[in-house]
């Protein structure tokens, strides 16, 4: 066995060591072992990745080479199943998994661990390190199943490849332009050919299906050179499900993995196995352990009030028939198109749909804000109280009051109608300054005088408005003492461009609009954007401001995205959490253990750091705590 | 008194200008050149031509009209409106003018001057008009009539709706109206209406005048139309189908057929009845008028547009090919539809049929859409026919015809590479330019359909056009005991050094400053406005030592006392770092001469990041020329990497001074491809390793707090059996303490190299960010357990 293993190495070692090469045919086992004995001194050092030159690594060859021997040093005395080797990684980290970063945070050949509460989507990733060239591994999805027999499916068990691209230098980190390309992981794709990456060129190109044939067009010009793309029409899709991979002696590929529990899926500890097929042949498996946890995770509420409905919510460009607009006036894939939208926005615990100029005026449009509507609820959003259905700024002159009060009065009538309620916030403005909010304040006024609510996006203006403002969406990083403000004087506040989207680092998004809104009060994540622009990274003053890419008929998922789902998704644990330890503090100092263990709770909390916390360990935390806290209150559901 | 003084200026002003008025010899010319100039925007020649004119006028509507055209130059040239009115109503109270000419006069007066103007102009105005009509002289209707349509329109400004309302009804009820009088006063009193979202009685007054068979038809199909629009936007267009229909039948409309049967369509296709619109066009088409017969079809296309029934459209293209040629617009809205389905067929369908004489960019875009669909259709030999078509046509600019024919080279042998001799010959006669404009232009259209080599064929010569942007960079020396406050930077001798002044010297763009007051995430920062004069000149030095980095830097500010004392404000500055290429980026903000840095969160702490702000100082201070400031950035910042001899940090530093910025990198804010790069230098293995000895202890005293239980100190924590987790403390967190303990051990003044580097490489992660190593521990500890 450790012969086998030791020729694998050196069989990789020899194709990875062009100066070892050239020395020897074929190097000794013992070389191999002294190598790794020498790298062994550097190891734990590089456990941060940045670090490599430590090891005197200084260019890419000898990244390669590190990276043979990190993991040599990590099989040991295992013995690897195929011409790979798999780890297992945190699936939102930041770090950037590129072709060449050995998962420092990685754990060879385990099985992949999944805690999920019921309704819920949770990821998990793995990488994996060819020694040979392949030209497909497949990964399929197995049943995981209990002891007991309770199965979930395969087809719940979504598995993706993360796509490595060309974004521009401020990727991973802001969401400005650039001139310049760097490598970044971004797009969770089932077909790696949709978008093939010319690292020679620093070139990204998308695969077109134009109807006299597939070309692939280059989508990262150079501004002054770009056509754009019309991203409702062109013929660009991806596979339905996962393709097999091309794999690259020395080059690490990540995957992520989404399982989705159902609602009604029974608790208990589910185990499978993804199965791997190496061109053609069978190449072992890596073993999933889910834990579906008993509980169903309620919608998120705020933090300084768990009875508070926390609001989610996302801009979106194009809106209401937009996709219509600009697919050649197809209104059947276009509304097809919107219900995609909608139910992958849904899944990513987006609540309240939010459509860019929803409203034209009058009655114009209104057979499409229905069909609009009427999507949005079919997927399960929420649609009480209802936002930015249309605008009401301005209304200092007497022909905009009117036409304002027009529109607010229908908008009343209708939505009253098509919604069955009046809790309406109209937008009040577009980034407005004191200017313009003043001069709002008539039809503002109208909006209150009609039992609607006034919602609006921008700056600080606590020294103009604030008293008929009722939802302050604040842009920028979010600060306490700005949602202190509003809820003083008895308003609402949400959040966006703290940061916009366009970042790819999946920790980062997750925090900012997780944990990080949630700790300062906020009532409301809404960002702009969903899906702003194309796929060329290089044009404009800001990045494409995306986490999707609009296909022609659906949309690729992005590590931001996953992020953001699962920052939601801590606020859920986080209401639950809330919710079960007042009700362990209800019960009173006679129920000693109750009553602590609901304040613990509290007290961890409230001690959460939500700017550096670890967001995976504050979760297992919660889940901690809230499993304390259900068996202590009797409610394990 | 203020008219009399006025009276004496103007006649001063007309023999001043004396020799102004020798140049016109009439009244007429001296008052058409004021117009004229006027128009050009050569206000103070117009005045001059308004004085002679006002000095030449003889009668009394010539007076009017030249004061007239004085008060209205001012008011083209703004800045002065009480000389609008003034003259204005000098105007208007010439003696002998007619009350015609005195009504109009007045209306432009109320439009210019009062109207809006808040409640001062609303007093003046109601006061002036309401004179008027008292005038015992002012009894034709007519002219009472615009007099209260000015009323109204002070009232409706002001928001007194009901009064606006009022004027009308009350003009209404005026004894021997005429019925064009009625109409009129019907159609103020509709638009009224219209305006303040009364639709139902705005329609009911327009229906008053479409159905008065008395009135003249272009009034009725004005009335007729603006109902139509209302009743669109309420999606009540059966109303007008009905009403149509009936005027239609009209003998009296009969000269307003074609306009009504448009509104009806309209109606028709807006209410979704697409077959009673296509029955109606085809009904055209029989004509033998060929007037009626395009009208026809024009407008069957335009029902089967808007059932978005595409099949119909396309053979509506094919059977009445002759009857679009001159519809320009349609055709090209409609040809981009059909690429948008890639119906290319469909598209060349239109796009060859856009008139000849289009407007050239309606052309151009049309000849840029067929050559597209040549190519998607595998047609290159009619792209290339059709580029020299269109390459015979002269008045295509320069750069459009070497755009075309550009590709024209590529597709005369499409299955082999671009020729790009063929293609630097096409450009060879164009200024450079133009080549870059004509390349760009062609390399998009080569990307759009796939041909991405040949794009970028074109683009790598493109770039050959134009000189590499160079990039500023700056040397970072090891400096002993260097400076870290602004008056030990002052007092240093590196100042001296010219070679390590860095001129901050490329000007913010305009167009890049109008973005940023829109950037919500930093709308703190003060752009400056490029028409303020201010002192721009900023420079900056830097070197590091064991600690750290240190920056030093100065906006000059001739004005630095007012900024001091408070009367203005000081620069802003915007300022960037990375640790190294493909490092993580850091922003910060801040005011000279505040010391308060607003530094954006853009990462979460981790392992391999920190935050800014635990590993910053800054200081500024008043100098001779204005303010100075030193930034000192400790080495922990960037523990894990280091820099080496010869790495680069890119660096940028932006300096919004009162009248806008000026940038090192030369470039945008965050545009890290453009920033300027600090190299290092002197970093020696000594220097090296007193910079990781003084790192080494800070980590270890970072470490040995997570002992402080007051400090929630981890390790004292996790211990805790009611608040830690002793299992978990002693199954994960106990061996690594242990280990980290056996490290500490080995840390004394005068460590050799080999021990530090051992702690450098182990225990500095670990004892750094200990609570991230807890972190991974508690996850993996926690979900084991619930995965078992």
């Amino acid at each position: 066995m450790r012969t086998q293993h030791h020729l694998l190495l050196t069989s990789l070692c020899a194709a990875l060591l062009p100066a070892l090469a050239a020395q020897a045919q074929m190097p000794s086992a013992d070389e191999i072992g002294a190598r790794v004995a020498r790298a062994d001194a550097t190891t734990a050092a590089v456990k941060n990745p940045h670090l490599k030159r430590l090891a005197g690594i200084q260019d890419r060859g000898a990244v390669f080479r590190y990276n043979a021997l990190r993991v040599a040093e990590d099989l040991k005395d295992g013995e690897p199943a195929a011409s790979f080797v798999w780890y297992t990684v945190p699936a939102l980290s930041n770090i950037q998994r590129l072709p060449d970063q050995f998962p420092v945070d990685g754990s060879l050949g385990t099985p992949l661990r999944v805690v999920a509460a019921r309704d819920e989507f949770e990821p998990a990733s793995f990488v994996v390190y060819p020694f040979a060239d392949a030209k497909a591994l497949q990964v399929t999805a197995g049943d995981l199943r209990t002891p007991e027999g309770h199965t979930i499916p395969a087809g719940k068990v979504d598995v993706k490849l993360v796509k490595v691209w060309y974004q521009n230098g401020n990727g991973w980190y802001s969401y400005f332009g650039d001139v310049g390309l760097k490598l970044v992981p971004e797009l969770l794709v089932n077909d790696e050919n949709l978008i093939k990456v010319d690292t020679r060129a620093q070139a990204n190109y998308l695969r077109v299906d134009f109807p006299s044939g597939s070309k692939y067009v280059w989508i990262s010009a150079p501004e002054a050179i770009d056509p754009g793309l019309n991203s409702a029409s062109a013929p660009v899709n991806d596979a339905a499900t996962l393709q097999p991979v091309t794999l690259e002696a020395g080059q690490f590929k990540q995957f992520m993995v989404t399982i989705r529990v159902d609602k009604d899926a029974r608790p208990g500890l589910y185990t499978g196995t993804l199965r791997l097929t190496l061109d053609g042949r069978a190449a072992g498996g890596i073993p999933v352990r889910l834990r579906v946890l008993p509980y169903v995770l309620p919608e998120p509420k705020t933090y300084y009030d768990p009875t508070a409905d926390f609001y989610t919510m996302l801009y979106c460009v194009p809106g209401v028939d937009g996709y219509y607009w600009g697919n050649g006036r197809d209104r059947a894939q276009s509304d097809a198109k919107q219900l995609a939208r909608l139910r992958n926005q849904y899944d990513h615990n987006i609540r309240y749909p939010l459509y860019f100029g929803m409203w034209k005026a009058g009655l114009e449009n209104l057979p499409q804000v229905e069909t609009a509507l009427a999507q949005a609820r079919s997927v399960g959003m929420r649609l009480d109280p209802f936002f930015e259905a249309f605008g009401c700024s301005g209304g200092d002159a007497t022909e905009r009051y009117y036409a304002n009060r027009y529109i607010a009065e229908q908008a009343r009538r209708e939505y009253g109608r098509l919604l069955g309620h009046t809790r309406i916030y109209p937008a009040g403005g577009e980034e407005p300054g004191y200017n313009s909010v003043v001069n709002s304040r008539p039809n503002w006024r109208t909006v209150h005088e009609f039992g609607m609510f006034v919602m609006c996006n921008g700056h600080d203006r606590r020294h103009f408005a604030g008293y008929n403002d009722d939802f302050r969406v604040g842009g920028g990083f979010a600060s306490q003492w700005e949602a202190d403000f509003m809820h003083r004087i008895k308003g609402k506040i949400g959040n966006y461009a703290g940061p916009h989207t366009g970042p790819e680092n999946p920790d980062y998004m997750r925090r900012m609009h997780g944990l990080n809104l949630y700790k300062k009060d906020y009532d409301m994540m809404y960002n702009y954007g969903y899906q702003d622009a194309g796929w060329n990274d290089l044009v404009g003053f800001y990045r494409n401001m995306n986490l999707v890419y609009a296909t022609k008929d659906d949309f690729i998922d992005t590590l931001a995205w996953e992020g953001i789902r699962e920052g939601i998704d801590d606020i859920r644990y986080a209401t639950l959490l809330q919710q079960l330890a007042n009700r362990a503090i209800a019960a009173g100092t006679a129920a000693t253990d109750k009553y602590y263990a609901g304040r613990k709770a509290l007290q961890f909390l409230a001690l959460l750091d939500e700017e550096a916390c670890g967001l995976d360990a504050a979760r297992t935390e919660m889940i901690r705590h809230i499993g304390a806290l259900a068996s202590l209150v009797g409610d394990n559901k | 008194m203020n008219f009399a003084r006025y009276i004496l200026a103007c006649l001063f002003l007309v023999v001043s200008l004396a020799s102004a008025q020798e140049t016109y010899e009439s009244f007429a010319a001296a008052y058409g050149a004021a117009n004229t100039l006027r128009n050009q925007k050569k206000f103070d020649e117009a005045f001059a031509a308004a004085d002679a004119a006002i000095a030449l006028a003889g009668t009394p509507a010539e007076q009017a009209d030249a004061f007239y055209r004085k008060g209205d130059i001012y008011w083209s040239r703004g800045r002065a409106p009480g000389m609008v009115e003034s003259n204005f109503l000098v105007a208007v109270n010439v003696e002998g003018l007619s009350d015609a000419r005195r009504v109009g006069i007045a209306r432009e007066l109320v439009n210019k001057c009062y109207r809006g103007r808040g409640e001062a102009g609303f007093a003046k105005g109601t006061n002036f008009v309401s004179a008027l009509l008292a005038e015992p002289a002012m009894t034709n209707l007519d002219h009472r009539i615009t007099l209260v349509e000015q009323l109204a329109e002070l009232y409706f400004a002001r928001g007194a709706v009901d009064a606006a309302r009022d004027s009308y009804d009350k003009l209404a009820r005026t004894p021997g109206l005429t019925p064009a009088q009625r109409g009129r006063i019907a159609s103020g009193s509709a638009n009224l209406r219209k305006r303040l979202c009364e639709y139902d009685a705005a329609v009911a007054g327009y229906a008053s005048i479409y159905r008065d068979a008395t009135l003249p038809v272009n009034d009725r199909m004005h009335a007729f139309n603006a109902a139509a629009g209302i009743r669109r936007l309420e999606r009540k267009d059966d109303a007008t189908i009905s009403d149509a229909r009936k005027l239609l039948a009209e003998e009296a409309m009969k000269p307003k057929q074609r306009d009504l049967n448009t509104a009806l369509l309209t109606a028709l296709r807006h209410k979704g009845d697409f077959a009673a619109a296509r029955a109606l066009a085809e009904s055209f088409l029989q004509s033998k008028d060929a007037g009626e017969a395009k009208f026809g079809a024009l407008q069957l296309l335009l029902a089967d547009l808007a059932a978005d029934d595409f099949e119909r459209v396309k053979r509506d293209l094919a059977n009445h090919h002759a009857a679009y040629s001159n519809e320009n617009a349609i055709l090209r809205d409609t040809g981009r539809i059909f690429m948008d389905r890639q119906d290319y067929e469909g598209a060349l369908a239109c796009f060859e049929n856009i008139a000849r004489h289009a407007h050239v960019w309606v052309e151009r875009d049309a000849v840029r859409n067929r050559l597209l669909c040549y190519h998607h259709l595998g047609r290159p030999a009619d792209l290339v026919a059709c580029v020299a078509d269109m390459t015979a046509k002269k008045y295509f600019n320069a750069v459009d015809t070497a755009g075309f024919n550009i590709l024209a080279a590529r597709y005369t042998k499409p299955e082999q590479p671009i020729d790009m001799e063929a293609v630097k010959a096409v450009v060879r006669e164009l200024e450079p330019a133009q080549k870059g404009e004509a390349l760009a232009w062609a390399a998009k259209q080569l990307i759009s359909v796939g041909d991405s080599e040949a794009a970028r064929a074109l683009y790598t010569y493109r770039q050959t056009l134009f000189n590499a942007p160079a990039r500023n960079t700056a040397a970072v020396r090891y400096v002993r005991n260097a400076p870290r406050d602004v008056g030990s930077w002052l007092s240093s001798g590196l100042l001296k050094d010219k070679s390590g002044r860095h001129d901050v010297t490329h000007v913010y763009g305009a167009q890049e400053a109008t973005f940023l007051v829109t950037d919500v995430m930093a709308a703190g920062r003060k752009v400056g406005d490029a028409g303020v004069e201010a002192d721009k000149e900023t420079y900056f030095h830097v070197c590091y030592d064991e600690y750290g980095i240190h920056l030093f830097f100065v906006g000059v500010d001739s004005r630095f006392r007012d900024v001091l004392a408070g009367a203005l404000g000081g620069s802003g500055y915007e300022m960037y770092l990375a640790l190294g290429e493909g490092g993580p980026p850091y922003q910060w903000l801040f005011e000279q001469p505040r010391d308060k840095l607003d530094i954006p969160p853009w990462n979460s702490p981790n392992p391999y990041y920190r935050h800014m702000k635990e590993y910053v100082t800054i200081s500024s201070q008043p100098v001779e020329n204005g303010f100075a400031t030193a930034m000192n950035f400790d080495w922990a910042l960037a523990y894990d990497r280091l820099p080496e001899n010869g790495d680069t940090w890119p660096f940028e530093l932006i300096r919004w001074t009162r009248g806008g910025g000026v940038t090192w990198g030369g470039k945008q804010v965050w545009q890290i491809g453009n920033w300027g790069r600090l190299v290092f230098e002197g970093m020696t293995p000594q220097v090296r390793q007193a910079i990781r000895e003084i790192i080494i202890r800070k980590a270890l005293a970072r470490y040995r707090a997570e002992r402080e239980p007051r400090r929630g100190g981890l390790i004292a924590i996790w211990q805790d059996a009611e608040l830690g987790d002793p299992a978990f403390y002693a199954a994960r967190v106990a061996p690594l303490v242990e280990k980290l303990d056996d490290y500490a051990t080995l840390v004394k003044s005068g460590m050799d190299g080999k021990t530090s580097d051992l702690l450098y490489r182990e225990a500095v992660p670990l004892w750094y960010d200990f609570r991230y190593a807890i972190d991974d521990l508690r996850t993996e500890y926690l979900t084991h357990r619930l995965t078992e």
